[in-house]
């Protein structure tokens, strides 16, 4: 199937205060609910949502990461939470005892999932709010820290690629970080990182001055780009608004989430329905304006 | 018309240092004008430049005055400054922050709180002046080293400056790519009447552009003239006389009397006809070559490389070098010479085929062992840096190759490359050009078989250049084989016995040097080609003799 370019899609062109309320809702909403059923209909709607925008492959890489990350949360939640019946399997040797207690277990996989699918909303977010955009949002509020943070973005990559020409070229001086024990390489990869660091200080002090050449910080700064509201903008975030609303609501009279791990008993608990429609409609709701979009075409 | 820049008994010294680096410079700078600053490494050019600018102004004691628009510089505002005065550095890489080319552009307008429907404005109107449209939104690491520099001249431009500074600004680009860049910079000179000022080394192109030329001379300013003025006056000074550019050369050294000393290549063949001057060839001395029935020290087999999966930076590539050969590898940026460099050193491995130095497999070899007959400068010296001076970093080198005696040898090669005045710095706090020479001499330590060096002269002045050239064909001389990438076709025409043209991914024939450039028309020497109608080999103005000149005088 061909991937339509991101740029193209309805999400990408909506306008971007609108955008970071929406990112800033579904954050809110993940925190809502916490029932393994409603977070794992949350998970498979946001990676329906995170496929479209960031393509099968992006998908399947972080999946990758991100179960490894599940096994760690696991392993964590049932070693400190033993005494929650219903125990599943008991193990006893010497002094030592461990109860796998199965609330434990399903609170477990629901955290993790809760913040695996906080990861994906950020690294949808990153394609979708670029940094011109976050400029133009914080603006208003800090102008010199939005256009600082957005520039650490691209040093973030330059350094990376000058890592890698580092670790690529210390060879020529005996220095092999991929090699040796635990220790060398890790005195190796110190030792990198100082080099790194040098070098980066040294060319990041031409860059600030040439910042400063070209009147960075002279007066308060515009933003190149002008965004307007449009109507579709308005409809898409009310919605998101309301349905975020709704779950509050029902999250008021406990749908959705329990105080306890011992309540844990169950995948799927009573009224968990509603917020798995709320939240799947929330993280849906851009695929839905796509469909939308793309029917109201010409 | 008033003057744009007047400099009044500018003297400047560095803290710490007792000798000043500007020593009582006097000059006016007219709007319009075209300058060019020369003058040898040291002599306080870049600091000359940086005191035009408040920003950039170094750390130090100075005293006389700099006047930039009737105004004091040390009391220009910063909005003033932005929108006066602009400034292109060296690296290309120095000066972008932004993601992509359009907010790269617009970056300085936000900066002077331009309203957005006229940052549009004006960006549109650039991007089309300068053909940068259809990359604005291309993402800046995708560019190459000469689209940079001009998005970093278009990014200064923006502002609508009335005088821009440039401190070497096409040093790091190939010729052609040069080339398209001083073409720009006139065009901006001339169509819109912007003051430029550059430092430049490479005087080929830029000196013919040019309608004043400065040259400092033990940090005092000795000339302020026309270009072709300072050219012979450079030509009369024993250090100076290499930084002359080989067609302006070639009319002094055969005393060629003419109303205007010829510098670009239109100029002397208006010249040579007008004057009728008949060339032949000067035999000369044989530059040493290694003996034909040498074998093979490299051999690269069929290899293909790609950096992520989905383009080939290399693509079937097949070469073999001869054991005490020098190979230059010409080619455009971007074309994958350092690519090539770097798996024959055996820094990466292709995804296909093989690389044998010395009848090994080269990524096979053992690191320790590998650093002992191979030695790799890259474009980036620093990067292979690990010291704290410059001193520690050669004795880093002898101790990790086990050297015998380390300390006698790395005196030695300090000798050898002049670092003595530097062995004492941070290698990361030197320039550019001292930073090669010290990748140079690491390389060196080892007295590797195989010599790889990528853009060698990249940042050195044409006088170190040539002690350079001379220093590695000594060691070539000595057995030694050598591989350059480089862009300097001067130099491999005066140096390397093999030239090859990398291009979409492979490499072409190689040719002996001689026929490589007669048989190139673009890719080749000034004086190749002013002359190759009389003498079609002809690559320096050492290869040459006038010879009805004389006659007619």
């Amino acid at each position: 199937m061909k991937h339509t370019p991101i740029a193209m899609t309805f999400f990408s062109q909506v306008h971007p205060v609108a955008l970071t309320l929406y990112f800033t809702e579904l954050i809110i909403c993940l925190l809502l609910f916490n029932h393994v059923a409603v977070a794992m209909a949350e998970f498979v709607a946001l990676i329906i949502m995170g496929a479209y925008y960031l393509g099968g492959r992006s998908i399947a890489r972080q999946l990758k990461y991100g179960l490894s990350f599940l096994l760690l949360i696991l392993f964590f939640n049932t070693l400190l939470n033993q005494k929650f019946p219903p125990i599943l399997w008991h193990f006893k040797w010497g002094i030592l005892t461990f109860q796998f207690s199965y609330p434990a277990f399903l609170y477990g996989i629901a955290m993790a999932i809760v913040l695996i699918a906080m990861l994906f909303v950020f690294s949808v977010l990153n394609r979708v709010l670029t940094p011109s955009k976050l400029i133009y949002v914080f603006s208003p509020i800090a102008p010199r820290l939005a256009v600082l943070v957005t520039i650490s973005f691209t040093l973030v990559t330059n350094f990376t690629t000058k890592f890698r020409q580092i670790l690529r070229l210390q060879r020529t001086r005996n220095v092999d970080a991929s090699t040796g024990s635990l220790k060398i390489r890790t005195q190796k990869m110190i030792h990198i990182f100082e080099i790194l660091l040098q070098d980066s200080l040294s060319s990041a002090m031409e860059t600030a001055n040439l910042m400063d050449a070209r009147g960075f910080g002279a007066t308060k700064r515009t933003h190149y780009r002008s965004y307007h509201w449009q109507l579709s903008d308005v409809t898409f975030i009310s919605l998101a608004t309301a349905i975020l609303l709704t779950g509050i609501s029902l999250r008021v009279v406990s749908m959705g989430a329990s105080r306890s791990v011992a309540s844990f008993t169950t995948i799927f608990m009573v009224n968990d329905g509603w917020p798995i429609l709320i939240t799947v409609l929330l993280f849906l709701l851009p695929l839905i304006s796509e469909g939308v979009y793309r029917l109201w075409a010409n | 018309m008033g003057e744009l820049v007047t400099v009044k008994h500018l003297t400047f010294s560095y803290p710490d240092q007792p000798t000043p680096v500007l020593d009582d410079i006097n000059l006016t700078v007219d709007p319009g004008d075209f300058i060019v600053i020369a003058g040898d490494t040291g002599s306080g050019k870049t600091t000359l430049l940086n005191n035009f600018k408040k920003e950039l102004m170094p750390q130090g004691t100075r005293t006389g005055t700099v006047m930039v628009a009737g105004n004091p510089i040390h009391e220009m505002a910063k909005l003033a400054s932005a929108q006066t005065i602009g400034y292109v550095a060296q690296d290309p890489q120095a000066q972008p922050v932004m993601a992509t080319v359009i907010e790269e552009l617009a970056f300085p307008l936000e900066n002077i709180g331009c309203p957005s429907s006229e940052i549009e404005r004006r960006i549109t109107e650039l991007a089309n002046f300068l053909g940068l449209d259809q990359n604005l939104n291309r993402q800046i690491h995708q560019l190459s080293g000469g689209q940079l520099q001009l998005v970093n001249l278009a990014s200064v431009l923006i502002l609508r400056p009335k005088l821009i500074l440039l401190d070497e600004p096409t040093s790091q680009l190939d010729p052609l790519t040069a080339q398209h860049f001083l073409t720009v910079l006139g065009r901006i000179n001339q169509e819109l009447g912007i003051t430029i000022m550059l430092t430049e080394h490479r005087l080929s192109t830029v000196a013919a552009m040019a309608n004043r030329m400065l040259l400092l001379q033990n940090h005092k300013l000795t000339f302020d003239g026309t270009p072709q003025g300072g050219l012979e006056k450079m030509a009369a000074d024993p250090h100076l006389k290499f930084f002359v550019p080989s067609i302006p050369k070639l009319f002094i050294k055969n005393h060629v009397q003419v109303p205007h000393l010829p510098i670009s290549v239109t100029a002397a063949q208006q010249a040579i006809r007008e004057e009728d001057l008949k060339f032949q060839g000067v035999p000369g001395t044989p530059a040493f070559s290694p003996k034909a029935d040498q074998k093979s020290i490299l051999t690269v087999n069929n290899i293909s490389f790609s950096f992520d999966g989905q383009n080939n930076v290399l693509q079937h590539l097949n070469l073999s070098v001869n054991r005490g050969t020098w190979l230059s590898i010409i080619g455009k940026n971007g074309s994958g010479k350092s690519t090539l460099l770097s798996l024959i050193t055996g820094l990466m491995t292709p995804q296909h085929g093989k690389i044998h130095f010395d009848h090994q497999l080269v990524w096979k070899i053992k690191i320790a062992q590998r650093i002992r007959q191979l030695s790799f400068l890259s474009q980036t010296p620093s990067l292979q840096f690990t010291s704290d001076t410059v001193r520690d970093e050669l004795v880093v080198q002898a101790n990790e190759l086990k050297l015998s005696d380390p300390q006698t040898q790395v005196d030695q090669m300090i000798a050898r490359l002049h670092l003595n005045p530097i062995q004492g710095q941070n290698p990361f706090d030197i320039s550019g050009g001292q930073q090669q020479l010290v990748g140079l001499a690491i390389a060196l330590m080892a007295t590797p078989d195989l010599l790889v060096l990528d853009e060698p002269t990249k940042g050195l002045d044409p006088y170190t250049k040539i002690q350079v050239g001379n220093l590695l064909k000594q060691y070539q001389q000595a057995g030694m084989t050598i591989i350059t990438a480089s862009h300097d076709m001067e130099f491999c025409a005066k140096f390397a016995n093999q030239c090859g043209f990398m291009f979409a991914g492979h490499l072409n024939t190689l040719l002996p040097t001689k026929s490589f450039f007669a048989d190139n028309f673009f890719f080749t020497t000034p004086i190749n080609r002013i002359v190759r109608d009389q003498v079609r080999d002809a690559l320096l103005p050492g290869d040459l003799k006038l010879i009805n000149y004389l006659e007619r005088g």
